[in-house]
């Protein structure tokens, strides 16, 4: 038994790593973590975790246990969890169903082609190639160049000004400098989808409706901010908008849970 | 659905079990210190330091006052749950593979494994709970069931629900069942072994059903698990798997049942592919059918315990990591055909 | 059917002649006694001999009246006694129908004031006269043993909740179960010269009939067994009361009372219905209720109004239309109301209200019982558009209108509202334009609210249980070209006013130079078919009046759901459930695309099917659900798992493996749970305590992003 334990620790090398943790000034924490993908390379997983207070209703022997003192290995320890011993995982499916293994299957196709639709966007901002920017054999050449022309060497500044602290993508300046805001959103890809039946939530559009063309990059069912209850639309966003028409042209004027479905377009706010 | 990992074990883990409550997670792995979670939020109340090597098994009492532990350093060890102190430590002859409260906490039964000359047993201790004097325990058991000779070694072993019997799993995928009081062996199955020709059929894990433990289930390393009735001891449904399943596990509020296991780890190559994907396995209860997996471990999953009230279930694995799940929506509505057809027959009723 | 030798030799091996009921050939070849030609008549004058020559001149006149009385002496005898006649005498006519005759008309006849004569065949007298032929005691008449029909209803208990129909192509009618996109499930074989004409339902679908040369053939049951014959010789057109109650049925053919008296037992109408053509039969009974002579106006006329008999909502009144006059009956009696007719000078049309009408001081639970009428412009008069209620007969509201050229009356299911399409020419009368006026009748005084439009309406279609409508219309500019389209679908709805009573029919949506000329609501409204009936090319335009508004919050949204197109069609009919809408071709109207087809109420095409020589697909009714209104809002709460078993029946009935499967699961789970029954009862351990809250802290990951790094 002992050498297939020595086996498993050994192939888990990369991914026991321990983890790193900074505590940032807003009293969140970024775990930064690495794992190996299915195509056998490493990925970086950085997670900005807050630590949040639920009140829970519970049996009276669970609060009573809720307020022992922390033993063994934990004694002393603070409230709460250590991210030593406690992580949030990443996400994981569970699609019941007898056509379950077609299921992962079909998502795992559409995942590869959604994965190649995105390697088609990189595109360098220096030459224009197949490949980041900051990976372009031309970057010291063509980039100074460039930059006299364009507004491209913003980029540099714009990157600087947040104190090399990660700043999540959709958050990050764009070439000319300006911070996107919630209605310059990319919406190209999003759908509205309207006539809902209320009970109809995020799980059954995603896992139901839609499943046939996921993964889906958000859906968001539009509900009563006091009771919860949805309004019966929702934006929902597919991973290429080629997907999103192929769903707008098979559901439009389709019957889903006893209403007709109308899709369209999601439009873009306008920016006043 | 996200879950919590749970990294505070070194090594492979051997069981996972929850209070009856579920708002705690007993954990046992081969390195020598269990350790006890909130389930909710993953935060660890504490380990329990004094093995001195692999803890096989872990149970606790229905009350979460008391958690018995017993391991390969031939000692079974009680505990109280509030501060982790070892009250009681028992001797056995051979490395404790099992232990089980019965349903009142009175009695602990423990599995002593067949080696090192000893024959395999199963012990009953009598439990004095009274808390001033936890220290002060019967060291004699008050029952030994003993293989018989020429027969297969007990691997497992767990209490009927009326606590009349103590059911066992044996090494040649046979169960037992023995009068609780006598040690009397009441009735015995071939329930593993039989089902395809995979020649190592020992039974892994034996778990009771949540609702009233009127019947279990056995998994085996035949790629089998089985559900049987206590009291006719007939089987009742069969999952089979691709793999030797390690554990088994019957759902409550949902018609399921998970089985974990995997290939041994020598028979795998280790590629990145592999990596993450071992699954926890979903059967329906009833139909049999498998319908879904949950991906996660680096390693063949040890031990499966559900949540008593239904919400999620932790799994242990090979790779030293717990992970703690608690189900999505669709896990609730999901229902087969027949099913939504009888909820429908019966709301109209 | 021939037989060889040896098989009719075995035949007559196997049939014991002792068994056969030769009474029908007996009667046939009966040897005529001539007894038949005889009457003999009681209660004639005892006249003294001298007097008795003039008698006999007195009778044998008026019995010639009704035959031909044999010449001499053989033709009457009357006894004498006495030198007195004794009252009665012997006539023979020539033949024994001539017999009849005279029985059937002079049996009764007062000769004068002392004397009536009764009149009785000769034949019968030796029948019924001699000792002992009929019994002195009486006899319990025989009931026939009641004989089931089964469930009338049975249809309704479907588990899938399907609908029936009946497909009638050449002369083949058969009953189906509609399976929407599979092939119909016949519920009976389609049966060949099931008809001589059309088939027809019961307005709730209890009864399917058949019309025959002799007249009318019930079926129902779960097996459409025959339950009733409705003898109405010819019979051409048949109606019903709205609750099945009584059926009309019109024949050209004056109704005759046979001649043989022994035929007249089984004939169902008496002398009083001699003549008569429009028979109101009780369905149950199958019993003529009344019968009616057509009215003079009627006779030779090509085109017969029908309906001729309208009934109130509830079969309690029956009214008929006469020259300046209208006739309304109550029922069961059919007595007149009143024992009068209701004289309106010029009357054109009349229509009850389809439901019991909520007037406004009205204390009735069900409403009172309301119909209107029209009355056309005369020379010093107004054309006049009348509510009259009933029994009172008084009449609630008029409105007076002008250059009127025809009025239609358009009842609101519910009976709240009244729309007359008013047709009005202008003054050099060469163009018409419509006026549509509403009658709310369930406000104090009734209130009528003008439309006044410069189109003509050429079709005006209420929304069940709603206020909105579509019509049709045109511009009648003179130019009769019909390949122009210049129709216009409109749809109305009365706009929300805050505040003020103020309540306006709005247009809300205008679709111009259309062919369309037909519109079909949904038998539960919110969606209609508008569609275009002609020679050249059909088409369904399927709406949603509520679209993208559930609840509905707006008055009204309308959405084109789709378009199709089906040249050949001729008719086009909702289903009772407002799923789905069939549209077909009859061969009775032409010979194109003959067929049906079947759409969801979306539009969505679910089946085609071409049939040669289709005649009509007819839906079989409904009769109103029993639900209440708190049993349909939690149907409608749990619509999500009451389709689910749907979608299972569906998804079996699509896949025989799938169905096994299921089936198998089913089964797996009853004896799951009987095995788990066993168990039930044992303790459960419940801990019921009051729960507690507490604080814990839970991570959350607020954003997660992952990059290759390799």
């Amino acid at each position: 038994m002992a050498t297939v334990l020595e086996s498993w620790a050994d192939a888990g090398d990369e991914y026991s790593a321990p983890a790193d943790v900074i505590t940032n000034p807003d009293g969140t924490k970024t775990v930064i973590t690495f794992r190996t993908n299915q195509d056998g390379k490493k990925v970086k997983v950085t997670q900005r975790i807050r630590e949040v207070k639920v009140q829970e209703k519970v049996h009276p022997l669970i609060a009573q246990r809720k307020n022992w003192h922390k033993f063994g290995k934990e004694k002393n320890s603070p409230p709460g969890p250590d991210t030593s011993t406690t992580q949030l995982g990443e996400k994981v499916e569970l699609k019941l169903g007898l056509a379950w293994k077609q299921a992962e299957k079909d998502e795992a196709s559409e995942k590869a082609q959604a994965r190649a639709h995105v390697v088609q966007t990189i595109k360098c901002r220096t030459c224009g190639g197949d490949h980041y920017t900051s990976k372009c054999p031309f970057k010291d050449t063509l980039g100074a160049a460039a930059g006299t022309t364009s507004s491209e060497t913003t980029e540099q500044p714009a990157e600087t000004a947040t104190g090399g602290r990660y700043v999540p993508r959709h958050l990050r300046a764009d070439a000319n400098g300006n911070i996107p805001t919630r209605e310059a959103r990319d919406d190209s890809t999003t759908l509205k989808v309207s006539q809902l039946n209320t009970f109809v939530d995020e799980d059954m559009l995603r896992n139901e409706l839609f499943a046939r063309f996921g993964p889906l990059e958000r859906v968001t069912v539009v509900r009563n901010r006091e009771t919860g209850e949805s309004r019966g639309f929702a934006y929902v966003s597919f991973a290429t908008e080629e997907i999103a028409q192929k769903a707008l042209d098979l559901f439009n004027g389709k019957g889903y849970h006893s209403l007709i479905l109308r899709l369209e377009w999601s439009k873009k706010k306008k920016t006043t | 659905m996200r879950p919590i990992k749970l990294m505070g074990h070194e090594r492979s883990l051997t069981q996972v079990k929850y209070n009856r409550e579920g708002d705690l997670l007993f954990s046992v792995a081969k390195d020598n210190a269990a350790s006890i979670w909130y389930s909710s939020n993953g935060e660890r109340l504490g380990t329990l330091e004094g093995h001195q090597g692999v803890i096989w098994s872990i149970d606790v009492d229905p009350e979460t006052h008391l958690v018995a532990t017993g391991g390969g350093d031939l000692a079974i060890k009680l505990w109280k749950v509030e501060n982790g102190q070892c009250y009681y430590t028992w001797e056995s002859p051979s490395p404790v593979r099992r232990v089980a409260f019965n349903s009142d906490g009175t009695k602990l039964l423990a599995v002593a494994d067949q080696v090192m000359g000893h024959i395999g047993t199963i012990s009953v201790f009598e439990i004095n709970q009274e808390n001033a004097t936890l220290s002060n325990q019967k060291a004699d058991p008050v029952l030994v069931i003993s293989t018989a000779e020429g027969g297969s070694k007990v691997t497992v072993a767990g209490w009927s629900g009326d606590n009349k019997y103590i059911i066992a799993g044996h090494d040649n995928g046979s169960i037992s069942k023995y009068d609780s009081q006598t040690g009397e062996l009441v009735q015995s199955l071939q329930a593993h072994g039989i089902h395809n020709e995979e020649k190592v059929v020992s039974i892994t894990d034996i778990q009771f059903a949540p609702e009233d433990k009127s019947y279990f289930i056995t998994s085996s390393k035949d790629k089998t698990a089985v559900l049987i009735d206590v009291d006719t001891f007939e089987p009742l449904k069969l999952y089979k798997a691709d793999a030797p399943m390690n554990t088994a596990a019957i759902t409550p509020v949902k018609d399921f049942v998970i089985l974990g296991g995997g290939q041994e780890a020598r028979n795998v190559t280790t590629t990145a592919e592999s990596q993450g994907k071992f699954e926890a396995r979903f059967y329906h209860k009833i139909f049999q059918d498998e319908i879904g997996r949950v991906k996660g471990h680096f390693g063949p999953l040890n031990t499966v315990a559900v949540h008593p009230d239904g919400s999620g279930y932790s799994s242990g694995g090979e790779d030293g990591f717990i992970r703690v799940h608690t189900y999505d929506k669709s896990y609730y509505d999901f229902l087969f055909d027949a099913e939504r057809t009888e909820k429908v027959d019966n709301a109209a009723i | 059917m021939s037989l060889t030798e040896e098989e009719y030799l075995q035949l007559e091996k196997e049939i014991n002649l002792d068994d056969i009921d030769f009474s029908d050939l007996e009667e046939k070849y009966e040897v005529d006694t001539g007894l038949d030609n005889y009457v003999v008549v009681d209660g004639a004058p005892i006249a003294p001999e001298a007097k008795v020559p003039v008698l006999i001149k007195v009778l044998k006149k008026l019995f010639s009246t009704v035959g031909e009385v044999v010449e001499g002496d053989d033709g009457i005898y009357m006894p004498l006694e006495g030198g007195k006649s004794k009252g009665y005498l012997f006539v023979q006519f020539k033949t024994s129908e001539m017999a009849d005759a005279a029985i059937r008309q002079l049996h009764g006849k007062k000769l004068d004031q002392k004397h009536r004569l009764l009149v009785n065949k000769l034949s019968d007298i030796e029948k019924f006269g001699a000792e002992g032929a009929v019994p002195s005691e009486f006899k319990e008449p025989e009931v026939a043993p009641f004989h089931s029909h089964g469930y009338l209803k049975s249809w309704l208990q479907d588990k899938q909740g399907r609908d029936q129909m009946v497909l009638h192509f050449s002369d083949s009618v058969g009953v189906y179960w509609n399976k929407k996109k599979q092939d119909p499930e016949p519920v009976i074989e389609p049966r060949r010269a099931f008809t001589s004409k059309y088939a027809k339902f019961s307005p709730k679908g209890t009864y399917l009939f058949s019309i025959h040369p002799q007249g009318i053939q019930s079926w129902g049951g779960e097996d459409f067994k025959s339950i009733h014959r409705y003898i109405h010789n010819q019979v051409r057109l048949i109606d019903f009361s709205p609750n099945e109650k009584y059926m009309v049925t019109l024949s050209p053919v004056p109704i005759t009372l046979p001649d043989r008296i022994s035929d007249r037992a089984s004939f169902p109408f008496g002398p009083e219905s001699q003549g008569h053509k429009l028979v109101i039969w009780n369905l149950a009974t199958g019993e003529p209720a009344k019968t009616f002579a057509l009215p003079p106006h009627l006779e030779g006329q090509k085109e017969m109004p029908w309906p001729l008999v309208k009934w109130s909502h509830d079969d309690k009144y029956c009214a008929r239309q006469g020259p300046d006059a209208l006739a309304i009956y109550e029922t069961p009696s059919f007595q007149l109301l009143d024992k009068k007719l209701v004289k309106i000078e010029g009357i054109q049309d009349f229509e009850w209200a389809p439901a019991g009408v909520p007037l406004h001081n009205s204390k009735t639970p069900g409403g009172e019982y309301v119909l209107s009428y029209w009355t056309p412009e005369s020379t010093n008069q107004t054309a006049r558009v009348s509510l009259m209620q009933v029994p009172s007969k008084e009449v609630l509201r008029t409105i007076n209108l002008f250059q009127v050229s025809g009025c239609k009356m358009h009842w609101q299911n519910e009976g709240k509202l009244l729309c007359v399409k008013v047709d009005r020419h202008t003054k050099s009368g060469k163009t018409v334009f419509s006026n549509l006026e509403f009658f709310r009748t369930s406000e104090r005084d009734i209130p009528v609210e003008k439309l006044e439009l410069k189109e003509v309406v050429i079709n005006f279609s209420w929304e069940p249980k709603s206020e909105r409508f579509v019509t049709i219309s045109r511009l009648d500019d003179g130019n009769p070209n019909p390949a122009i389209p210049k129709n216009t679908i409109s749809f109305y709805a009365v706009e929300s006013a805050k505040g003020g009573k103020a309540r306006v029919f709005k247009n809300y949506k205008k679709i111009e130079n259309k062919h369309s000329n037909s519109v079909y609501w949904s038998p539960k409204g919110r969606y209609v078919v508008v569609a275009t009936i002609s020679r050249s090319s059909g088409e369904l335009e399927f709406f949603d009046v509520s679209f993208d508004d559930e609840n509905k919050k707006n008055p009204a949204n309308v959405k084109l759901l789709n378009t199709t197109k089906f040249s050949g069609m001729t008719n086009l009919s909702w289903d009772p459930s407002g799923r789905f809408v069939a549209a077909w071709s009859s061969s009775w109207l032409h010979s194109i695309e003959n067929g049906y087809r079947l759409y969801e109420f979306t539009g969505s095409l679910l089946r085609e099917q071409t049939i040669d020589q289709f005649r009509e697909f007819i839906w079989r009714p409904r009769p109103e659900s029993l639900l209440t209104s708190g049993d349909k809002k939690k149907v409608r709460a749990n619509l999500k798992d009451l389709s689910a078993q749907f979608e299972v029946d569906d998804a079996m009935e699509a896949d025989a493996a799938l169905k096994e499967a299921i089936l198998a699961r089913k089964q797996a789970l009853e004896e799951w749970r009987k095995y788990r029954a066993k168990h039930l009862g044992k303790k459960v351990q419940t801990n019921e305590v009051q729960a507690e809250i507490i604080e814990e802290i839970k991570e959350e990951i607020i954003e997660e992003k992952e990059e290759i790094v390799e």
